[in-house]
C-alpha cells in the first residue's frame, strides 16, 4: 500500500496501518534513526583517517574489510552544534559507526550510541515539522512520537549526497 | 525464429562473435586500403584485404544478411582482380571500396542494436562497385587485347608474361588457362613456374586460422584485476606481521608468496595490455578522408605501435588522440600552395609516436604546420574575457600557448565540420587528467606543433613511497619520486632560503621550489613533536622538480590505489586513498596537482629555476663594486656602491617622525628613511634595538634605507636577471655568493617613495634641466650598466636610447636623432674606440658630443679614446662626474650650434 504519511486516517474503515523498521541511536542523548533497509552494518569504534581539506562534516575514511569508505560525522552534518566540548575532547571521541547505502557505495555515519531496532507504526509517524530546533531540516524524512521523547527519522539519501 | 529459449542464446552468442570479428576485420581494413593506396601493387596488401572481404561474404551468406553478403560480393569481385592482376588499385577504386566499407560499418552498428540489416539503401553503392568492376574490367581487356594483337606477329617470340584469365572469375584459386598463343613447351613452363608461384604466395601468407589466443570476456579480467589488488592488500599485511613476529620459518613463507604475488599481479596487468596500434591504426583512414576534404596533402607517420597499454587506458585515449589528429589536420598543416609559399614541402608530416618511459607511456603527437601563435591565442583569450590584458601579457609563450587547454576557449575562425569548433582541448585535458596523466604542448610558429601526453602504465597497483607528517602518514607514486634529501639540522634553518613567500633550496647548483606539506594541506601539528633536520622528498611533477618537505619517511610499499568517494572530489591534492600494510588508510597524494600549487605559490621562486638555464650575459672581466645587506633575514640585497654616500649605524630611538615620514638627525638636518618592505614585496626586518642606514646623496639631498644588517661590499662579476623578478623598484636579480640577491633599483625606490624627489629645485652646482629633453644614445654591452646608467639618466629628464654594442649603437645612431653618445669603451663586435671612430669619420653624425666611459682606468686607454676622437672620458663608477660631463658637453653643443 503506498499511502502518503499524512493522509492515513484512523477513521478509515480499510486498516491501513503498516510497521516500519528503525536502526536507532543517540547524537548527544537526543534519539535519531534510519530505515533499517538502508543500514548495511553496525561497527563499533574503527582507526580514523582524517582527510586534510575535507569539508568540515567529514571526519576521515575507515577501511571497511578492505574497502575504503568515507566516514560522515552526522552531528556537524545535521547541523547540530558543539555543546561545550572542546576540540582536543574531538578528536579523542570515540564513535560508532553505522553503514549506511550498498555494497559497492556506502558511507559510515558517526553517532554517539547505537540504540535498538525499533518497529514504528505507522500511526505514529508524523511529517517532519517545519523546523527542529538546531537541526537542518533537510536531512528529516519524518519524526515519531515515541513513549517519552521523540525519534527523528533521517533521510538517508540526503545525509549521503555531497551537497 | 521463435525457437527454445537455448537456441536463441546460442544464435545471439554467434551473432556476438561475428559482429566482434567483423568490427576487428574492418579496422583492419581501413589501415590496409590506406597501405594500398601507396603500394597499389603490393600483393600481400591485396591478399589480405582480398581474405577479409571474402570471409565477410561467406558468413554473412551463412546469416542471411542479404545486404551484407550483397556489398562484400561486389568489393571482392573488385579485390579479386586487382589481386590477379587484371588492374591496379587507384584512388577512385579505393574511395568507393571504402565507401562500401562505410556501409558496411553502417550495417554492422544496425545489428549490433536492432539486430536486423536495418532499413538504408545500399543499391547504389553496390551499383558503383560493380560499374567500377565492369569498367575497369573492360579497360584491362581491350588493353590486353591490344598487346596481344602486336605480339600476334612475330609467333616465334614468346610472350613474357604469364597471361591471366581474362573472363571474369569467381573463384581465385584455380589455375589460369592459357592463351593458344603460346608455344606448347613455354606455356606448359610458365604455367608450372606460374602455379608455383601462386603457391608459394599461399603458403606465405600469414596464418590467420587457428592461432594461440582465446577470447575472454573483459569483465573478468576487471574482477582478476580487483583480485590481484586484494591479495597484493593481504600480501602487504602479512610481511608486515611477519617481520615484527620474527620467526624464520614464516619470513620464508612470506617472501616467496610476496614473490609469487608481485609476479601473479603483473601477469595479470598484461592480459589487459593491447598495443596503441589498435587505436593508432584508424588513424590512417581518418587523416586520409580529412585531408583530401581539407584540400590537404598529408604523410602520416606512426612509431611505436606495438607499445601496450592497459586497455581500460586505450579506450579512454581514443577520443582525446582523434580530437588532436583532427586539429592537426585542420588547423596545424596549411593548404599546400600555403606550404609551399612558406619554404616548406606541399605535403604536411604528421606524426603518432608512442613508447614507454620510467613507468609511464608518452605519447606524441607532431606537426610540421602552422604552430600556435601566442599572440592569436593572447588576444583570443583576452577577447573571450578569460584574462584581462594585462595578466595575459604578462604570460610567457609557453604559457600563452598552453592557455589553449582553458575551457572556453577556441580559435577556429568558423565552424568547420571536420573538427567542429575546436573546443574540445580542455575537454582533452581533463579525460587525460582522468587517468592521472598529463598534457602539455610546445609549438613554434610555421615550424610545428607536439603535443605530449603522459600516462601513467598502471592504475591500480603502484609503488609507492610512504612518509608521515604532523602524525598522519601519506603515499607518493614512485613514478613521480626523484630523490631523498635530507638536511641536518643544524644547516637546515639557514639553507632554505625565502624570495617573499615562497621558499627554495639549493640541490647541487639548481634550485628547488620547496612546498611544506602540512602547509599546503592544512594540517594540525600536534603535540608540539618538533622534527630535528629537513626531510625534502624530491618530486617530479609536469616537468618541473620541486621538493616536499614532510616530517618523516616510513618505507616503500606496493600500494593498490583505492579511489576516494565524490565527497572528496574537489580536493586535488590526494589521487586516492590506500589502505597500508599496517591496516589503516594513507591518502596518495596527487604530484602533479601539488606542483601546481608550487606553481601558484611560488612562481617566482619556480621561475628561478630559469636563471641556471636562460641565456645570460657575460660581463667580460668588468667588475661591479656592490654593497649587500639584509632586511630580513635570509633575503639578499645589493645596491651598487657608487651611490653609496655613507652608512651610519643607528638605534631605533633615533628615528623621529617629522610631518608623517620616519627621519633621523644626520649631518644637522632631518633626512627621511625609507623602510625597504614598503615598497618592495618583501618581508619585515627583525626587531632590534639598532639597525643600520644606507645613505644615498642624490639631487643635493640625502635620504636613507633602513636596513638590518650589513654584509659585505663586493667586487664581483654580475649577472643580471632582468625577467624573473620584474617589480618596479629592482634592477633585477643575481647570484651573488651563493645566494640569490635582488638589485635594488634606488632611483626607483625614492621616487616610489617622494615622486617629487627628482624633479625638485635645489641649488647644485650642477645646471638645471632645459625644457626639451636631450637624447641620449647609451652603448654599452653590460646590462647591469645599462641599467644602472639609464636608470639615473633618466632621472635626470635625459631620453634614454639603448644599444648593446658598436655595431646597433652606430645604426641606432645614423636611423635617429640624439644629442650625445655615451660610449662604453670595451665592448664585444665593435669596441667603444672602433665606434667612435666611425662616427667621427661620419658626416652624418661626427659633429655629437661623445663620453666615453670604462670601469677601469687606464692612461694608454685614455690617451687612445681622445685619439680616437671622444669629447671626454670618465670612469663609470663616478656617477656625479658623469652627469656633471654630461651637462657640460650639452651645453658647449648647444651653444656651437648656434
Amino acid at each position: 500500500m503506498t499511502m502518503k504519511i499524512q493522509e492515513i486516517n484512523k477513521t478509515d474503515l480499510v486498516d491501513s496501518t503498516y510497521k516500519i523498521q528503525v536502526a536507532t541511536f543517540y547524537i548527544d542523548n537526543k534519539l535519531f534513526g534510519i530505515p533499517i533497509e538502508d543500514v548495511l552494518e553496525i561497527n563499533r569504534n574503527v582507526d580514523m583517517t582524517p582527510v586534510p581539506l575535507a569539508p568540515p562534516y567529514i571526519e576521515g575514511v575507515i577501511n571497511l574489510r578492505g574497502q575504503i569508505v568515507t566516514a560522515i560525522n552526522l552531528r556537524k552534518r545535521i547541523g547540530m552544534h558543539e555543546r561545550g566540548s572542546s576540540s582536543v575532547e574531538e578528536s579523542n571521541k570515540q564513535y560508532n559507526n553505522i553503514i549506511i547505502g550498498t555494497r559497492s557505495n556506502c558511507v559510515s555515519l558517526l553517532v554517539d550510541e547505537i540504540g535498538d531496532v525499533l518497529e514504528i507504526s505507522s500511526d505514529d509517524i508524523e511529517p517532519p515539522p517545519d523546523t527542529i530546533k538546531g537541526l537542518d531540516p533537510k536531512y528529516v524524512k519524518n519524526v515519531c512520537k515515541l513513549k517519552g521523547e521523540l525519534l527523528v527519522v533521517l533521510d538517508s539519501a540526503k545525509v549521503q549526497s555531497e551537497e | 525464429m521463435a525457437d527454445t529459449g537455448k537456441n536463441d542464446n546460442l544464435e545471439d552468442e554467434i551473432l556476438q562473435e561475428f559482429l566482434i570479428e567483423s568490427r576487428e576485420n574492418i579496422d583492419k581494413l581501413d589501415l590496409l586500403f590506406v597501405q594500398l593506396e601507396d603500394n597499389p601493387t603490393d600483393k600481400e596488401i591485396l591478399s589480405s584485404i582480398f581474405r577479409i572481404i571474402h570471409t565477410l561474404k561467406g558468413t554473412s551468406g551463412f546469416f542471411d544478411f542479404k545486404n551484407l553478403e550483397g556489398i562484400s560480393h561486389f568489393a571482392e569481385d573488385i579485390l579479386s582482380k586487382m589481386r590477379d592482376g587484371l588492374f591496379v588499385a587507384n584512388t577512385e577504386i579505393v574511395s568507393t571500396i571504402l565507401e562500401a566499407i562505410d556501409h558496411i560499418k553502417i550495417i554492422l552498428n544496425n545489428l549490433e542494436t536492432k539486430k536486423t540489416e536495418g532499413d538504408e539503401d545500399h543499391l547504389d553503392i553496390i551499383l558503383k562497385l560493380k560499374n567500377i568492376s565492369d569498367s575497369y574490367t573492360r579497360k584491362a581487356t581491350q588493353q590486353k587485347e591490344s598487346q596481344e594483337e602486336e605480339k600476334e606477329e612475330p609467333v616465334s617470340k614468346p610472350i613474357a608474361q604469364p597471361v591471366l584469365e581474362e573472363k571474369e572469375e569467381e573463384k581465385p584459386k584455380e589455375t589460369p588457362k592459357v592463351t593458344p598463343k603460346m608455344k606448347e613447351e613455354e606455356s606448359a613452363s610458365q604455367q608450372k613456374s606460374y602455379e608455383k608461384t601462386l603457391a608459394e604466395t599461399i603458403s606465405n601468407a600469414p596464418h590467420t586460422v587457428t592461432e594461440t589466443n582465446i577470447r575472454v570476456d573483459t569483465s573478468l579480467l576487471d574482477n582478476l584485476m580487483n583480485l590481484a589488488g586484494e591479495l597484493v592488500l593481504s600480501r602487504n599485511r602479512i610481511v608486515q606481521i611477519a617481520s615484527r613476529l620474527d620467526n624464520a620459518d614464516l619470513n620464508n613463507a612470506s617472501q616467496s608468496m610476496s614473490l609469487i604475488t608481485t609476479e601473479l599481479q603483473e601477469k595479470i596487468m598484461k592480459t589487459r595490455m593491447q598495443p596503441i596500434g589498435n587505436v593508432f591504426n584508424k588513424f590512417p583512414r581518418v587523416v586520409r578522408d580529412l585531408a583530401k576534404a581539407a584540400g590537404k596533402e598529408i604523410d602520416l607517420s606512426l612509431d611505436g605501435t606495438e607499445t601496450e597499454l592497459d586497455k581500460t587506458i586505450l579506450e579512454a585515449i581514443k577520443d582525446p588522440l582523434t580530437h588532436i589528429v583532427r586539429n592537426s589536420v585542420d588547423h596545424g598543416i596549411e593548404l599546400p600552395e600555403v606550404r609551399l609559399s612558406k619554404g616548406k614541402k606541399e605535403t604536411g608530416s604528421l606524426n603518432l609516436r608512442a613508447y614507454h618511459q620510467g613507468g609511464q607511456v608518452i605519447i606524441e603527437i607532431s606537426d610540421d604546420g602552422a604552430g600556435i601563435d601566442p599572440i592569436k591565442i593572447r588576444q583570443k583569450a583576452i577577447e573571450k574575457g578569460l584574462l584581462s590584458p594585462e595578466k595575459a601579457n604578462s604570460l610567457s609563450d609557453r604559457d600563452a600557448i598552453a592557455l589553449i587547454f582553458k575551457p572556453g576557449f577556441s580559435t577556429a575562425e568558423k565552424v568547420t565540420n571536420i573538427s567542429g569548433r575546436g573546443v574540445g582541448m580542455d575537454v582533452v585535458k581533463t579525460n587525460i587528467e582522468k587517468l592521472g596523466g598529463v598534457v602539455d604542448v610546445q609549438s613554434e610558429v610555421d615550424k610545428g606543433t607536439v603535443l605530449r601526453i603522459k600516462i601513467p602504465l598502471t592504475l591500480a597497483i603502484i609503488p609507492a613511497l610512504v612518509v608521515h607528517s604532523c602524525g598522519e602518514k601519506f603515499a607518493i607514486p614512485q613514478v613521480n619520486l626523484v630523490e631523498l634529501v635530507r638536511v641536518n639540522s643544524d644547516e637546515a634553518e639557514s639553507q632554505i632560503e625565502k624570495v617573499g613567500e615562497a621558499e627554495f633550496y639549493r640541490l647541487r647548483g639548481e634550485i628547488l621550489p620547496l612546498v611544506r606539506l602540512e602547509e599546503v594541506l592544512q594540517l594540525k601539528r600536534k603535540n608540539n613533536d618538533k622534527t630535528y633536520g629537513i626531510n625534502i622528498i624530491v618530486l617530479s611533477g609536469v616537468g618541473r622538480q620541486f621538493g616536499l618537505i614532510v616530517d618523516g619517511i616510513v618505507d616503500t610499499e606496493e600500494i593498490v590505489v583505492k579511489p576516494l568517494s565524490k565527497h572528496m572530489k574537489n580536493i586535488h591534492f590526494f589521487a586516492g586513498a590506500t589502505i597500508l600494510g599496517d591496516g589503516r588508510v594513507a591518502l596518495i597524494l596527487d604530484v602533479v596537482n601539488l606542483a601546481a600549487s608550487v606553481k601558484l605559490k611560488a612562481e617566482e621562486a619556480e621561475e628561478f629555476a630559469h636563471i641556471d638555464e636562460m641565456h645570460v650575459e657575460e660581463t667580460r672581466g668588468e667588475l661591479q663594486s656592490l654593497l649587500l645587506f639584509n632586511v630580513a633575514e635570509n633575503e639578499q640585497f645589493a645596491v651598487p656602491l657608487a651611490l653609496v654616500s655613507r652608512l651610519e649605524k643607528i638605534s631605533i630611538k633615533d628615528i623621529e617622525i617629522a610631518g608623517g615620514k620616519e627621519v633621523i638627525r644626520y649631518r644637522g638636518a632631518s633626512m627621511p628613511i625609507i623602510r625597504l618592505e614598503n615598497f618592495l614585496g618583501i618581508s619585515s626586518p627583525p626587531y632590534s634595538e639598532e639597525a643600520y642606514i644606507i645613505v644615498f646623496e642624490l639631487n643635493n639631498q640625502n635620504i636613507g634605507f633602513y636596513v638590518s644588517k650589513i654584509i659585505d661590499t663586493v667586487e664581483v662579476n654580475v649577472v643580471i636577471d632582468k625577467e624573473t623578478f620584474d617589480r618596479n623598484g629592482l634592477l633585477g636579480s643575481s647570484i651573488i655568493q651563493e645566494k640569490v640577491t635582488l638589485l635594488l633599483d634606488v632611483y626607483a625606490i625614492i621616487e616610489m617613495f617622494d615622486p617629487t624627489w627628482f624633479t625638485r629645485k635645489r641649488k647644485s652646482s650642477i645646471k638645471e634641466k632645459k625644457s626639451r629633453s636631450y637624447r641620449i644614445l647609451l652603448v654599452d654591452d653590460s646590462q647591469f650598466w645599462r641599467a644602472m646608467e639609464q636608470s639615473y639618466l633618466e632621472a635626470q629628464g635625459y631620453n634614454v636610447v639603448v644599444a648593446e654594442n658598436g655595431e646597433e649603437g652606430l645604426e641606432k645612431l645614423l636611423s635617429g636623432h640624439y644629442d650625445l653618445v655615451i660610449v662604453d669603451l670595451d665592448m664585444p663586435v665593435m669596441d667603444g674606440f672602433e665606434m667612435t671612430r666611425k662616427i667621427r669619420a661620419n658626416d652624418k653624425v661626427k659633429h655629437l658630443p661623445l663620453l666615453a666611459v670604462t670601469a677601469l682606468t687606464d692612461d694608454e686607454d685614455k690617451k687612445r679614446a681622445y685619439d680616437a676622437g671622444v669629447d671626454n672620458y670618465v670612469l663609470k663608477l663616478d656617477k656625479g662626474l658623469m652627469l656633471e660631463s654630461i651637462e657640460v658637453l650639452l651645453e658647449r653643443y648647444k651653444s656651437q650650434k648656434q
